[in-house]
């Protein structure tokens, strides 16, 4: 396969020195050992063998096992009543918890991205990621009320986003389809040319809300850098989300007289909007046109059958891509605009940037002959910074454990008071 | 629960005690009733609810009943007509407060009649998924009925956490309120009410984004509560079901309890799967796409060999139906693997995809014999860019639907009629048209299934080759002369009771004078006797694992959650 060379050479000292096992389990026990015990791992190792329903005692059990087996992908999956290693085949075996994920894949935009496409990505059509998160970082926040969600890089061309507040974690099946459909906007498929419809006159404000986000860079980005209008087959491809057959064939003549990308876009909101002003016939299925074609073409683009199912698995922060060798890691939707794809580390960078720090160590050692304090690995490579973030996720969570823990213990001395 | 039974002994129900127990025509259900009944009441009474449950059904499938008024007077005439007049009173009550003897009577009938179809319905998950769905509809259009009077002490009675907001709030959100609420249910914000409650108890309005949410609370308009307490009576029942199969089981033994109960159990007969009996070979896909298709599996069909790959809910909804057609395991393994391998290595099929192949089969994972999509499940499902699945009529634009249609030949004119369908929303009746056009004639039974396409199709195209035969007999250019193909006028359903309800072949559907005594037909007779009785093991030696596999089919398209699909698809990697 086009795996990455020598991945199972370097797999080896990247668990050994840098994979953030303690912070890991942290995170998966969510202060309770029985959260961690009772979750499906499943490793796909090298040759594409694929195991699932691992799970583990503790931390010790997981990092000694994953140093054996040198997984090339961790994929978690939920938490299940009982542990699923040795009861996956029980009649009661059921799923009970599971962070509510969500998978953005820029495949998904193939139809609406003109730099690249299938596997590829570029600065350029990174942005439609950047856009996605935080459109859904947002509604998460201020519609759902979640707090503690953790984006991942998923190493290739996608980013994945774990929702882990409690109340996140045992929502139904029923429920996360909920979430997740009120976050769908774009629907259709090969056949269905206009893929957004806004009912009634009002526009919801969810999507308000991210209305305000594309529009900000809708021009510059999409109509200018993707160039949507930028030749024939393009604008005929736009053109198919016009209804009705006079105005697209008016439209493609009027289209036609201008030049650039920019030009006739700006010709066709002009267009469409006079059809609003002058009370043509056709106005009312034209009032939000203008708004759900910009949705189409910059609205986040989820696999919602990730979302919805408690029992699917995703793939884990800091696992190793197969291909690129990059490092799923972490980061923030504040910052997401100046994540790059590009600069994500490597293994083998990091490996290299362990190695000359250790050799800059060994001969700073020499010289001075100090207290040779030890440093943590993580700390001599790039990955320093995504580890942060991680960790910051981490204290948040536990604070909140923290003090619902203070809360309930104060409910009680209450009542003993009383 | 408590159910004891006596033949003889009557206990006349004293009007005080049961205005205690039922102070609101409405109920959750959310206590057994306790008491003595009469075997022959018992019967009766789960009889009567049974048949209650069906009228529902019946109703919300009618496409031509649109105004939620129209469907209750509509369900309303057919239980008076039944006989059901107590349901139908039931269906307009407002819960008032000083209800007389009979009202006390009917709610005391509603209860216990609900009881013990839930002993009979609460085994089986499609049997319990169907029975939710009505009990839920019933409970919505009750709803409905009540007085605002009636929604309070209903809340009050149940402790339903919801909160009225107060106007500091309303006009705090008062932008909001207006631009998120559904104007649909709601004119004027300042003269409606809204509560607030946790949205995940509101998931129907959260989903198509009918209200406002902020920080995981909804403010639902009035016009609305409906919705949350129809989802804490669905959770009501759920949460009661353990307890109601510890209740039979504590029956076990009651010849004469068990025995009603199960003849109450008809769901499986309702299944509306016509599975194909004979075995259908892969070569005849793609002639059978354009004759025998509907038009959902001819696009997913001709998707698949124009571009060699279908994603995933494609491959489910006509790797499926292509089981139900009679193709072998072995077959749809053989024919997704040479489309795929034109684009893709076989190494790479056999990792990827070849396990989701058998596990539609049954033969992989949890081993569920899954049961190809009817339409309901296929006009819901989700398309997303890239995909071809779904329903032709319900998730192509018009533009493209008439292209498409354009393509396969159909004239303007029906173009125009099936296009016209698609757009007020009558799939079915567009995809009876597509139908009309290919078969020149109307199908005998309802399409509501892709596989019951398929089988009428088929029936009319065996047909219509007799009557070739019968015409020149010498002449062998029939338009089926395959011996695959040509047997293919016979259909059975899945069970042996299920054998006479969709395609009894022993009584051809009226309207179409067939032809009994045309040599086809002489030799279709016996095999179709063998067909309708599952001792014939002989005769299904030649038959195809599939065949065997197929006596308890799981229905998909039902069920509450999409669990088992989600793991389906979780386990196609």
């Amino acid at each position: 396969m086009d795996h990455l060379e020598h991945l199972a050479d370097l797999l080896p000292i990247y668990y050994a020195r840098l994979f953030p096992f303690p912070d890991f389990y942290r995170w998966l026990s969510y202060g309770n050992v029985n959260t961690f015990s009772h979750r499906e791992f499943s490793f796909t190792l090298e040759d594409d063998i694929y195991i699932r329903f691992q799970s583990f005692k503790g931390l010790k059990e997981l990092e000694l096992e994953i140093k054996r087996l040198l997984p090339f992908k961790i994929d978690i999956g939920a938490v299940y009543n009982v542990n699923p290693k040795d009861y996956h085949k029980g009649v009661n075996f059921t799923p009970v918890e599971r962070e509510l994920v969500f998978d953005i894949d820029m495949t998904d935009y193939d139809d609406v991205r003109t730099c690249c496409s299938s596997a590829d990505i570029c600065s350029k059509c990174w942005k439609f990621m950047t856009l996605a998160c935080k459109i859904l970082d947002s509604a998460l926040r201020l519609d759902f009320g979640y707090k503690h969600i953790l984006w991942v890089f998923s190493g290739r061309r996608g980013i994945h986003c774990w929702v882990c507040d409690s109340s996140a974690r045992t929502l139904t099946t029923t429920e996360r389809g909920a979430v997740a459909e009120y976050l769908q906007i774009i629907e259709g498929g090969q056949y269905m040319k206009k893929k957004v419809n806004l009912p009634g006159d009002k526009i919801h404000h969810s999507i308000k809300r991210a209305l305000e986000m594309i529009e900000a860079v809708f021009v510059p980005f999409c109509v200018e850098e993707q160039d949507i209008l930028g030749t024939d087959e393009r604008m005929e491809n736009f053109l198919q989300i016009i209804f009705d057959d006079d105005d697209r064939q008016e439209l493609k003549v009027l289209l036609g007289q201008y030049n650039s990308s920019k030009d006739r876009w700006n010709i066709f909101v002009k267009y469409i909007q006079n059809k609003k002003t002058t009370g043509d016939k056709k106005w009312y299925q034209y009032r939000h046109l203008v708004e759900e074609i910009m949705l189409q073409y910059a609205y986040p683009r989820l696999d919602i059958a990730v979302s919805k199912g408690l029992n699917h698995l995703l793939k884990s922060p800091f696992c190793i891509h197969p291909k690129t060798g990059k490092v799923c890691i972490p980061f923030t939707a504040n910052t997401v605009d100046k994540f790059q794809p590009d600069n994500v580390p490597t293994i083998i960078t990091l490996i290299e940037e362990i190695n000359e720090f250790d050799l800059k160590d060994k001969t700073e050692q020499e010289t001075y002959d100090l207290n040779a304090k030890k440093i943590k690995d993580y700390k001599k490579t790039s990955i320093n910074k995504s580890l942060r973030i991680f960790q910051e996720f981490l204290w948040n969570l536990s604070n909140e454990r923290k003090e619902s823990r203070l809360k309930q213990n104060g409910k009680y001395s209450f009542i003993f008071c009383a | 629960m408590e159910y004891t039974k006596r033949r003889r002994l009557t206990v006349k129900p004293k009007s005080n005690g049961l205005e205690d127990i039922y102070q609101h025509d409405l109920q959750m259900y959310d206590f057994p009733p306790r008491g003595e009944l009469l075997l022959t009441e018992f019967e009766q009474l789960a009889k009567e609810r049974l048949r209650l449950l069906q009228h529902v059904e019946n109703n919300v499938v009618r496409t031509d009943v649109k105004t939620l008024e129209e469907r209750k007077q509509n369900l309303s005439a057919a239980l008076t007509k039944d006989g059901l007049k107590y349901y139908a009173h039931l269906l307009y009550a407002k819960s008032c407060n000083s209800p007389t003897e009979t009202d006390l009577e009917y709610r005391r009938k509603d209860h216990i009649s609900h009881f013990i179809l839930r002993l009979s319905y609460c085994f089986e998950s499609d049997n319990l998924s169907w029975f939710i769905n009505q009990e839920v509809e019933f409970f919505k259009l009750r709803f409905s009925s009540l007085d605002k009077e009636g929604i309070e002490k209903l809340l009050n009675m149940h402790k339903i956490d919801c909160q009225q907001i107060t106007p500091e709030e309303k006009d705090k959100f008062r932008e909001e309120l207006h631009l998120s609420t559904s104007s649909a249910r709601v004119k004027n914000i300042d003269v409606t009410e809204f509560y607030k409650v946790p949205f995940y108890k509101v998931t129907d309005l959260i989903r198509s984004r009918k209200v406002y949410l902020n920080q995981g609370i909804a403010f639902i308009p009035q016009a609305d509560l409906v919705s949350l307490f129809a989802s804490y009576f669905k959770k009501n029942l759920y949460n009661g079901m353990p307890e109601a199969r510890m209740s039979v089981g504590r029956m076990y033994g009651d010849e004469r309890i068990t025995s009603c109960l199960k003849s109450l159990n008809n769901v499986a007969d309702r299944i509306s799967v016509v599975w194909t009996t004979d075995t259908t070979p892969v070569d005849k896909l793609d002639e059978l796409s354009k004759t025998s298709y509907p038009l959902c599996m001819r696009i997913l069909h001709e998707a698949l060999k124009t571009y060699h790959h279908l994603k995933n809910s494609g491959r489910m909804q006509y790797g499926l139906f292509i089981k139900g057609i009679g193709v072998t395991m072995t077959d749809a393994l053989s024919f997704w693997k040479t489309e795929f391998t034109k684009k893709i290595d076989e190494a790479k099929f056999d990792k990827e995809y070849a396990y989701s192949i058998r596990h539609t089969y049954g033969k992989e994972g949890k081993q569920t014999n899954y049961t190809p999509f009817g339409c309901p499940k296929i006009i819901s499902s989700a398309v997303s860019a890239g995909e071809y699945h779904g329903c032709a009529f319900k998730h192509m634009d018009q533009n493209s639907l008439r292209q498409k249609l354009f393509n396969y030949g159909v004239p303007a004119a029906t173009i125009n009629e099936i296009a016209d369908l698609a757009k007020e929303q009558n799939h079915l009746g567009a995809c009876t048209a597509y139908f009309k056009f290919i078969h020149k004639r109307m199908p005998d039974k309802l399409i509501s299934h892709p596989n019951v396409y398929f089988a009428e199709s088929r029936v009319i195209l065996a047909n219509n080759a007799t009557e070739l035969e019968n015409k020149d007999r010498l002449s062998q250019s029939g338009r089926f002369t395959s011996p695959g193909l040509s047997q293919s006028g016979r259909f059975t359903s899945p069970g042996l009771s299920q054998s006479g309800r969709f395609t009894n072949p022993a009584s051809p559907s009226i309207g179409t004078p067939r032809n009994t005594g045309t040599p086809l037909k002489n030799t279709m007779t016996p095999k179709r006797d063998s067909g309708s009785m599952s001792s014939t093991k002989v005769g299904r030696t030649n038959m195809t694992p599939v065949r065997t596999a197929r006596a308890t089919p799981k229905r998909i398209e039902t069920h509450l959650n999409d669990d088992d699909i989600a793991q389906l698809m979780s386990e196609d990697i």
